[in-house]
């Protein structure tokens, strides 16, 4: 089998480097005595090798030494610690570039929170809604929030009914049916009786509800709004049980005696026109011209959010049932 | 042909010789004091390999003030991270390794200036050279060949055949034929596999020969 061309050449080399195994260059030795194309080029590689080796060996300038020397001292002189020292301050370094690239990008992304929290949230702070209607009784679920009392509200509601005894039983099995017996007192006098009534805003309203069926029978229902602390009374004529509810619900003194006027001034009106007095009081599109208020969950001066104790005792109502003259 | 076993017979000689100084100096000992910081034996590696190792640039980079400044650099390299040197390879090896590669990197960086450097190199070869030359590499009969590469114009045709080799092949030819490393040795410098430096060395030499043949066209 022939040999190809470059491993001869490659073995040729072998051979005049000395790197050959004993049998390799056997087999050199047998192709050098049978081939004397090989054994030429045996020659001339030999000769490019002498050539190339025959280069005069160039001697190093005399200065190399020194100047080796000089610069290491000044490289040390400049601060350069030797390499593994340097190496310890490189992982250092990168660790505290690590760290400083860290605290940069948290910062950077508070500083966008605030940035974003600032345009997106309502002012004020606090994200729920400031008015919620109280006819959806909002109570702030999941949100602790103190219940306070209403202004104590005094009043006095007059009827007159030329149904005296059936409307006076009405009001009494009222207050008995729900639970008002401990909160009156109760005067009978001839065909005029007066209860005193001292309960919470939800008993109020019961005994209106259960009233109201009968406020038909009534000739005239006035209510006298009455204050502790303004000491004035306002007259309410033709009153309706709803407008009862809202007036001994407001807030404030002054916001039920206010809410009172608006009634007063709603009512006269409607009394002058023919035929709507029976309207104001009975027909539900009164609730059209006197809408429920909404009730503030929030104060809009940043107050705390507050919800009414309807339960706490601080109604005091005389109600005062007449026979119609 | 008996004269050129005598040829031979001197380089296997001379090839000896150099495995010879680097197997019989104690590099191991002098490494060790240069790691506890003895400037002296410092000084004594400098001077031990400074002339072999500026050679080897000189032949590869054909430049000498760029030879001269690689040669400190590798120095200045090899003192400053002798402290990282575990004696895996011989130091031998490991100097000749960061002067190799600080100097191929520099041709690479310096391509443009290389080749410029080279064209300027590259005059027309007189008569006569051509004729010593044509003499040297034909006439096999010719007595003393290892007298005749010692002329002056022969040395510089061979120069100039060599930097008209590439890098690689340059590099291969510089070590086993100039430093008289052996094939273990290249490959544990230029960090290749020893089948590649015979191939290498194989196509290196075939490229050389006929690069001078063009010369004598």
């Amino acid at each position: 089998m022939k040999a190809r061309p470059e491993n001869i050449e490659r073995l040729l080399n072998g051979y005049i480097d000395g790197e050959l195994t004993v049998r390799q260059q056997t087999e050199v030795k047998r192709l050098l005595k049978n081939d004397s194309q090989v054994a030429r080029r045996l020659v001339q590689l030999q000769k490019c090798k002498m050539l190339i080796g025959s280069l005069p060996a160039a001697k190093a300038p005399p200065e190399i030494l020194e100047d080796v020397m000089a610069k290491l001292a000044r490289r040390s002189l400049l601060g350069k610690q030797p390499a593994a020292a340097n190496e310890r301050a490189g992982i250092r370094e990168l660790f505290f570039r690590k760290v400083l690239a860290a605290a940069a990008m948290i910062a950077l992304m508070a500083v966008l929170g605030a940035v974003v929290y600032t345009i997106v949230a309502p002012p004020g702070g606090s994200g729920r809604s400031a008015v919620v209607n109280s006819g959806l009784g909002g109570s702030g679920k999941g949100t602790a929030i103190p219940k306070v009392m209403l202004a104590k509200f005094n009043g006095r509601l007059e009827l007159e009914t030329p149904e005296f005894r059936e409307m006076d039983a009405s009001i009494n099995r009222a207050i008995e049916e729900n639970g008002l017996l401990d909160c009156k007192s109760r005067d009978r006098f001839g065909e005029r009786t007066t209860y005193v009534l001292t309960c919470g805003r939800n008993g109020l309203n019961r005994l209106l509800d259960r009233v109201e069926k009968n406020w038909a029978r009534l000739d005239s229902a006035k209510l006298f709004v009455e204050t502790d602390i303004l000491g004035q009374a306002v007259a309410v004529d033709a009153v309706t049980p709803d407008q009862i509810s809202e007036i001994a619900g407001q807030a404030t003194a002054q916001d039920s005696v206010r809410l009172a006027k608006d009634f007063a001034l709603l009512n006269s009106v409607t009394e002058e026109l023919r035929g709507r007095a029976v309207l104001a009081a009975d027909d539900k599109a009164a609730d059209l011209m006197a809408p429920p208020r909404p009730r503030l969950t929030r104060p809009i001066d940043g107050e705390a959010i507050k919800e009414f104790d309807e339960d706490a005792t601080q109604i005091e109502l005389v109600i005062v049932v007449t026979r119609s003259k | 042909m008996r004269e050129l076993c005598r040829a031979r017979l001197v380089w296997y000689k001379r090839d000896s010789l150099l495995e010879a100084a680097n197997i019989n100096i104690d590099d191991t000992a002098l490494v060790e004091r240069c790691q506890r910081g003895d400037s002296d034996a410092m000084e004594r590696l400098i001077l031990k390999y400074q002339d072999r190792i500026y050679n080897v640039i000189l032949k590869i980079c054909s430049n000498s003030d760029d030879a001269a400044e690689l040669t400190q650099e590798t120095f200045v390299k090899v003192i400053e991270n002798i402290g990282r040197f575990q004696g895996r390879s011989s130091f031998y090896t490991w100097a000749f390794r960061i002067a190799v590669n600080l100097t191929l990197n520099y041709r690479k960086r310096n391509v443009k200036l290389a080749v410029r450097s080279l064209e300027t190199q590259q005059g027309q070869a007189d008569d006569s050279k051509k004729q010593l030359l044509r003499d040297f590499l034909r006439d096999d009969s010719a007595s003393d060949p290892a007298g005749r590469v010692q002329r002056k114009e022969l040395c510089e045709m061979a120069v100039r055949a060599l930097m008209r080799l590439d890098d690689a092949q340059r590099t291969v030819v510089v070590l086993r034929d100039i430093e008289g490393m052996n094939y273990a040795q290249i490959a544990g410098v230029l960090d290749i596999q020893l089948g590649t430096v015979r191939s290498r060395l194989s196509r290196a030499r075939s490229n050389l020969r006929d690069i001078m043949e063009a010369f004598l066209q």
